[in-house]
């Protein structure tokens, strides 16, 4: 396995914004998050990456065999963990082409970075500092171009197709594509993703292996992706509670069924 | 000397003496006769390599090149003596304070013409004490493309330096003058420079300072510019001394007197140990449809104090001004005040400022952090980040400088 989150349970500020989450993704997966506003999509991004203000009150969060759970985030980057986030802070007076040039150095992609910037329509932003001034949408491909230089073994996306305009939405979706599906030797270290999503859009670009409807900080459903999404899109998250509530006996109850 | 120049000496001397006991309005006061009893000297040299080694090094720190490669000229300085002077090229002139005084028209046209004399102690004491300074005069319409350069340089302990430089750039001239000022370590002085700018019509003059002073230094530089029609002022300032400097103070000024005209006023400094910094930029407008922006980064570190302050102040139609004052606290026992002013006696004109003040944003770290970098580098990523400012004309030589002095002077922030 390689990633392994059991029984989280998360405070921010006091308040509890994971309780009891169980999820895991094997090597070379991709697994798809949904869920309504607050329903803890980006706190578990937050937490598995370790950010100081997520508090972990109870559970633990296992990478390649390590327990993470309380690891400074230099380490968990350094065991292949890697984040677009929603969300990212300006970073004032570093260009792009900066902070492509270290992790292109750092993790041997250094000769890619102009066509890699042309791929995602951001050759006229290398020069630009990080994330001034910048759209939904030129953010959200600013992040995949830094996260495709970092090649991290497990990529956790926070929203990448929200924000993104239609033109760009092909360009986005080949690119976190092409972001899992590098080809690497060993198998094993076949690149795995988390894909926070709000509307699906993302997996139609992406084969995914399998998606989980959080709620309330909470999975309370977990299925096939294809017919996952279609309902959700049809009825919202609404009918999800539902099924919850029913208490359906399958751990692989999808909605419809 | 010609009748008449002897009166206006006489009477910026009388000044002078009435004034020797003017407290600044500014920064800390400063007893002057500790300073003013040591006399020492330099004796001048013919190239750089008869001056002593770790001179050179000095000079070098503070970004004169001793190899003279793109320069017009360059004017060395040490404590009271003027030590190398030489130039390149025949559309400028480079002269000694006491050679331009020679002439009564430079008296009269610009000696002590922008700076008060008896302003306070120090421009007293500049004039009473004062020796050397460099004269720049850019011919008109002729465009020197490559700096000259000048150091002034405090070697010798209890030194009072205070050259008197002006630079005139004649109408539809260019000019870039790199000037470097820095103490041998240890060496106890003040240095008190006065600075006065003439651009003519159309003429542009760029200015970058590299201050490298000592942990025991005391500075107080008195600088004025006046920029004529359609005329063009630079100025930037770098303070990095790496190992600090007991106190600084100077408050610049530029009028932009003609319409049209343009001024750019930079400065980055950054404090250290128990340094009390009081620094500003101001520039008043008289000259309809001109522009005028003053951009500052303070980076406070141990103890140290720094007042940023800066002031654009109109009464010329059209006019625009922007001021951009940036602090960053990296102790907790440190202080960072920033004080911007915006003054207008005009309608139609446009004046803006932003002031912030704080230490790194947590949520920038932890970024960078994701991104793989350790914590130390994250850290000095961002601190140079802070310090990176756009400065309009910048030749890109100069550029690559004052990059590798702030690389040089934020290593291991």
């Amino acid at each position: 396995m390689l990633l392994d989150v059991r029984d989280l349970t998360v405070e921010v500020d006091g308040k509890t914004v994971l309780k009891d989450l169980s999820l895991s993704i094997g090597f070379g997966e991709t697994i798809l998050l949904m869920g309504p506003n607050g329903s803890g999509k980006s706190s578990l991004i937050y937490s598995i990456i370790g950010h100081p203000k997520y508090r972990i009150k109870k559970g633990s969060i296992v990478l390649k065999g390590k327990d993470i759970t309380f690891a400074p985030t230099e380490e968990r980057v350094k065991l292949g963990l890697g984040v677009s986030f929603q969300f990212p802070p300006k970073i004032h007076g570093v260009t792009l082409r900066e902070l492509a040039k270290r992790l292109g150095s750092k993790y041997g992609k250094s000769a890619d970075i102009e066509s890699l910037a042309a791929s995602l329509n951001l050759t006229s932003f290398l020069d630009r500092e990080i994330n001034v001034g910048f759209s939904g949408g030129e953010i959200k491909r600013a992040e995949l171009f830094f996260l495709m230089l970092q090649r991290p073994s497990l990529a956790l996306l926070d929203e990448p197709d929200s924000g993104v305009d239609v033109e760009n939405m092909v360009v986005v979706g080949n690119a976190i594509s092409r972001l899992l599906s590098d080809e690497r030797h060993p198998v094993t270290e076949k690149p795995s993703g988390l894909i926070v999503t709000h509307l699906g859009y993302v997996s139609r670009y992406v084969l995914t292996h399998r998606t989980y409807i959080l709620q309330n900080g909470s999975v309370i459903c977990y299925g096939e992706t294809e017919s996952l999404v279609k309902d959700v899109l049809r009825h919202g998250f609404e009918r999800c509670t539902q099924c919850y509530d029913r208490r359906q006996p399958s751990p692989m109850r999808g909605i419809g069924k | 000397m010609a009748v008449g120049l002897e009166d206006r000496m006489e009477l910026l001397n009388k000044k002078a003496k009435e004034s020797i006991q003017v407290k600044p309005k500014y920064g800390a006061d400063i007893d002057l006769g500790q300073y003013l009893n040591a006399i020492s000297s330099t004796s001048a040299v013919s190239s750089f390599s008869s001056m002593p080694e770790e001179v050179v090094g000095r000079l070098q720190d503070v970004g004169i090149d001793p190899m003279e490669r793109s320069r017009a000229g360059s004017y060395i300085q040490v404590d009271h003596d003027i030590v190398y002077k030489k130039k390149f090229y025949t559309n400028v002139d480079l002269l000694t304070l006491e050679e331009a005084l020679e002439d009564r028209d430079f008296v009269e046209d610009y000696y002590w013409r922008l700076i008060d004399v008896g302003q306070d102690k120090f421009t007293a004491a500049a004039q009473i004490y004062g020796h050397g300074g460099y004269v720049i005069m850019a011919r008109e319409n002729q465009s020197v493309d490559v700096p000259i350069q000048a150091c002034l340089l405090i070697k010798s302990s209890r030194a009072f330096q205070a050259p008197h430089n002006i630079i005139v750039a004649e109408a539809g001239s260019k000019l870039h003058v790199v000037t470097g000022c820095a103490a041998m370590p240890e060496s106890v002085g003040l240095h008190a420079g006065i600075t006065e700018f003439y651009v003519k019509e159309n003429a542009t003059v760029t200015f970058t300072m590299i201050h490298d002073w000592s942990r025991v230094s005391d500075v107080r530089p008195r600088t004025a510019a006046v920029v004529e029609e359609g005329g063009v002022f630079i100025s930037n300032y770098l303070n990095l001394s790496p190992s600090g400097l007991r106190s600084l103070q100077s408050y610049p000024s530029v009028h932009l007197k003609g319409a049209g005209s343009r001024a750019f006023m930079s400065s980055i400094v950054i404090g250290r140990s128990s340094s009390y910094i009081d620094l500003g930029s101001a520039i008043s407008i008289s000259g309809r449809n001109s522009r005028a922006e003053v951009v500052s980064r303070s980076i406070s570190l141990d103890n140290s104090q720094i007042v940023a302050r800066a002031r654009i102040a109109t009464q010329a139609s059209e006019s625009r001004g922007h001021i951009e004052c940036r602090g960053l606290m990296l102790s907790d026992s440190s202080r960072i005040w920033t004080i911007p002013e915006l003054d207008s006696t005009a309608k139609d004109v446009e004046l803006t400022h932003e002031a912030a003040v704080g230490r790194l944003a947590e949520d920038e770290i932890f970024y960078l952090l994701s991104r793989g970098m350790s914590r130390e580098e994250a850290v000095s990523t961002l601190v140079r980040g802070f310090l990176e400012i756009k400065i309009p004309n910048l030749p890109p030589m100069l550029e690559e400088q004052i990059k590798l002095a702030m690389d040089l002077s934020t290593k291991g922030l």
